[in-house]
C-alpha cells in the first residue's frame, strides 16, 4: 500500500452566492521518499486539494473522499488527532515566508514549540535541536541569527527557516505549497538544491506544488496536471514530459519559453480560467482546448489509463492531440 | 528609543504653547467675562476685581504674564472659586477622577479583551452574538442615562450601594462610578479586539501554527493575541486620558467631586484659569500617553523601531 492515497477527493466552499468547488474527484497516491509535483494554473485547487489533507481548510470547506496516510484516514479525524500529524508527521512549507512565519516571534521561538508540542523535550534541548537544523539548511551563524525574528532575514533565508521548521521532526511527508513562487530567480534554484538535498537525508516523500514545470521536470518523479479543480493528466515526470497525453499538458509545454529560439512573443494558452462557481458539464478546459469537439462540451469520459501508471483524463483519442 | 522618547517631549512643548494660545484667543473672543452678569456692578467696584486679575490690560500682556505663570508651574487664581487656585482645584479633584479611572480602565482592559477575544473566537455563534449585542448596547447606551439608571437600580430600589459621595473612596462609594465609567469603553474595546483578533486569525502565519500541530488555545495566545492588541492599543491610549480625567455626569450624579465637573463649571461661569487649567492637563496627558502607545508598539510588533 502506498504511503499516501487520495481517492475522490472533494472540496467545495459555502459562499454567499453558492457553492464554489474547489477540488473535484481527485485521486492519486504517493509512495514513501518519492516526490510528486502537482501544475496548474492559479485556482486550479492545487492548494485547497493539499490543506484538504492537513485540515487547514477555513470553516465553510465541504471536504469528501478519502484520504490514507499511512493506514490511517485523515477526514475527519478529531482536532487532537490531527495536531499529532500535523508536523510531527507531515510537514507544510507555504508559498510566501514573510507572512508565513509569525513576524511577531523570534524565529528562534517558532521552532522551539514545534519540538516541545511534540517531542515533549525542554526548551533548551529544542534550541539545540533547532540549530542543528538551522545548520542542516545552511543558514550562516545560525547560533547568533536564531534570536533573530522573521523580517531580519532575506527571502531565501527565510523560506530556508521555514523548510528547517517544518522538518524538525522528520515527517514521512512534506508539502511544499508553492515554495519558491515569492523567491529570486537564483535563490530559487538554491530553495530546490536544499529541498532535494534533505529528502535524500531524511527519506522524506514531498507533494510539491507548483505552477513551473521547470521546477518539476528538475526533481519530481511524478506529476499531476490539474485544471479546474480536476486531474487531467497523472504520470511519470519523465512520461509526461515524453509523451503528453492531453491538450492541456501540450499546451503547458508550448508556453514555456525557450532560451535557444528567438521569440518575438510569449506563447500562451488564450482564455481564463473557468468560473468555479458555475462549471461546465463537460471538460473544463472546453473553452481553451485547441482541438475540442462538440460533445467536450457536454461530457467527459472516464479517466483513461494506458502505459505504466500514465492516466489521462479527455475525450480524444491520444493520437488526435 | 531614548533619544525618540526625548525628542517626543521635546516636541511636546511647542505642542502645549500652541494649545494654550488657541484656547487663550478662543476664550478671549468670546463676548462676556468671568465677572459679567445680570447684576449691576458699581464700576468702580468692577475695575479694582478687572485690576486684580489682570483682566484691564492689554491682552498680549496677560498672555504673557499668564505663560510666565504657567511656565513656573502656576496656573492662577481661579475667577470662580475665589479662596482657591486652579493648581488647588486640580490637586484636590483629579486624584478622585484618577482613582475612579484607573480602576475603570483595568476593568476595561480585562473585561473588553477578553469579551472581544471569546466573541472573535466563537465567531458567529451564540457567544458572539451575545457579546455584540450588549457591546452595541453599551456603546448606544450614553453615560448620562447609565449613570442614573445606575443610581435608581442599585441605591434607591435595592439600597446595595450609597448613591453618591466620596468618603476617601472606599469600595461601595466608587463601584457605581466606575461602572458608568468603563461600560461605553469595554464596549468599544471587546468591538475594536474582536475584529482585530478575527482579522489576524485569518493571517498565513496562523495557518502555518496550524500546520504545526500548535492546539488551538496556544495559537491564540502565543501568535495572534500580540498583533490583535495593536489597534487596541491605539484606541486605549488616548482612551485612557479620557477615562481618568473623568466625567461630568459622572462627578454630578454620584458627587464624587472629580475632575470632570470643572471642564463644563469651568466654561460656563468663564473661568478663565480653570479652563485653561483642565486644558493643559488634558493636554499634556495626551501626549504623553500618545508617547506611551508608541513605547508599547515597540513591544507589540518587532518591526516597528524608532
Amino acid at each position: 500500500m502506498a504511503m499516501l492515497e487520495v481517492s475522490n477527493l472533494e472540496v467545495a466552499f459555502d459562499t454567499p452566492d453558492g457553492a464554489l468547488q474547489a477540488v473535484r474527484g481527485l485521486s492519486y497516491q504517493l509512495e514513501a521518499g518519492r516526490t510528486l509535483g502537482i501544475v496548474g494554473e492559479s485556482g486550479a485547487g492545487k492548494s485547497q486539494g493539499v490543506f484538504a489533507l492537513m485540515g487547514l481548510l477555513p470553516d465553510n470547506a465541504r471536504v469528501s473522499g478519502e484520504v490514507m496516510f499511512e493506514g490511517e484516514s485523515l477526514l475527519n479525524l478529531p482536532e487532537k488527532r490531527m495536531n499529532q500529524i500535523r508536523a510531527a508527521r507531515i510537514g507544510m512549507i507555504f508559498q510566501d515566508p514573510m507572512t508565513s512565519l509569525n513576524p511577531f516571534m523570534k524565529v528562534s521561538d517558532q521552532l522551539i514549540e514545534v519540538l516541545v508540542q511534540h517531542k515533549g523535550i525542554s526548551r533548551k534541548q529544542a534550541l539545540q535541536e533547532s540549530l542543528q537544523m538551522l545548520d542542516a539548511v545552511r543558514i550562516p551563524e545560525a547560533r547568533n541569527r536564531i534570536h533573530c525574528y522573521p523580517h531580519e532575514f532575506s527571502g531565501g533565508m527565510r523560506q530556508r527557516v521555514m523548510i528547517a521548521m517544518s522538518l524538525l521532526c522528520r515527517p514521512r511527508l512534506l508539502i511544499a505549497d508553492e515554495p519558491t513562487t515569492a523567491l529570486d530567480v537564483t535563490v530559487q534554484a538554491q530553495v530546490m538544491d536544499l529541498l532535494r538535498e534533505l529528502q535524500q537525508e531524511f527519506n522524506t516523500a514531498i507533494i510539491l506544488i507548483t505552477h513551473d514545470l521547470g521546477v518539476v521536470a528538475g526533481s519530481c518523479d511524478q506529476t499531476l496536471v490539474m485544471y479546474g479543480g480536476q486531474m487531467m493528466e497523472f504520470a511519470s515526470t519523465r512520461d509526461l514530459f515524453r509523451e503528453p497525453a492531453h491538450p492541456y499538458t501540450k499546451g503547458l509545454m508550448g508556453a514555456i519559453p525557450r532560451i535557444d529560439e528567438q521569440m518575438e512573443e510569449l506563447v500562451t494558452i488564450p482564455g481564463n480560467p473557468p468560473n468555479l462557481m458555475n462549471l461546465p458539464p463537460g471538460c473544463p478546459f472546453c473553452d481553451r482546448c485547441p482541438v475540442a469537439e462538440p460533445r467536450c462540451y457536454h461530457e467527459l469520459d472516464p479517466p483513461e489509463r494506458f502505459g505504466a501508471e500514465h492516466i489521462r483524463v479527455c475525450n480524444l483519442p491520444r493520437e488526435a492531440i | 528609543m531614548f533619544s525618540f522618547i526625548i525628542r517626543r517631549l521635546a516636541v511636546a512643548v511647542p505642542t502645549i504653547l500652541a494649545l494654550i494660545t488657541v484656547s487663550f484667543v478662543l476664550m478671549h473672543a468670546a463676548p462676556g467675562g468671568p465677572f459679567t452678569n445680570e447684576r449691576n456692578v458699581p464700576e468702580a467696584v468692577m475695575e479694582n476685581i478687572e485690576a486684580k486679575y489682570n483682566l484691564d490690560k492689554p491682552l498680549w500682556q496677560q498672555y504673557l504674564i499668564y505663560v510666565g505663570n504657567v511656565a513656573q508651574g502656576d496656573l492662577g487664581p481661579s475667577f470662580r472659586y475665589k479662596d482657591f487656585t486652579v493648581n488647588e482645584l486640580i490637586e484636590s479633584s483629579f486624584p478622585r477622577s484618577a482613582y475612579i479611572g484607573a480602576w475603570s480602565f483595568l476593568f476595561v482592559v480585562v473585561f473588553g479583551v477578553g469579551l472581544g477575544v471569546i466573541a472573535a473566537l466563537k465567531q458567529n455563534r451564540w457567544p458572539d452574538y451575545t457579546v455584540m449585542t450588549a457591546a452595541m448596547t453599551g456603546v448606544v447606551f450614553p453615560n448620562f442615562v447609565m449613570a442614573p439608571l445606575l443610581v435608581l437600580l442599585f441605591a434607591v430600589t435595592l439600597r446595595w450601594l450609597p448613591a453618591g459621595g466620596w468618603e476617601g473612596g472606599q469600595v461601595e462609594y466608587i463601584v457605581l462610578p466606575i461602572i458608568a465609567m468603563a461600560t461605553s469603553y469595554i464596549a468599544q474595546v471587546a468591538r475594536i479586539t474582536r475584529s482585530s483578533m478575527i482579522e489576524t486569525l485569518r493571517s498565513p502565519f496562523i495557518r502555518t501554527a496550524r500546520a504545526k500541530g500548535i492546539p488551538r488555545h496556544k495559537i491564540v495566545l502565543r501568535h495572534a493575541l500580540k498583533p490583535a492588541l495593536i489597534p487596541v492599543v491605539s484606541y486605549l491610549g488616548p482612551a485612557f486620558v479620557g477615562i481618568i480625567t473623568g466625567s461630568v455626569i459622572i462627578d454630578q450624579v454620584f458627587s464624587t467631586g472629580g475632575i470632570g465637573q470643572h471642564f463644563v463649571n469651568g466654561a460656563i461661569n468663564r473661568d478663565y484659569s480653570l479652563i485653561l487649567g483642565v486644558t493643559i492637563l488634558v493636554g499634556v496627558l495626551t501626549i504623553v500617553f500618545n508617547v506611551a502607545v508608541d513605547i508599547l508598539y515597540t513591544w507589540l510588533d518587532p518591526r516597528v523601531r524608532y
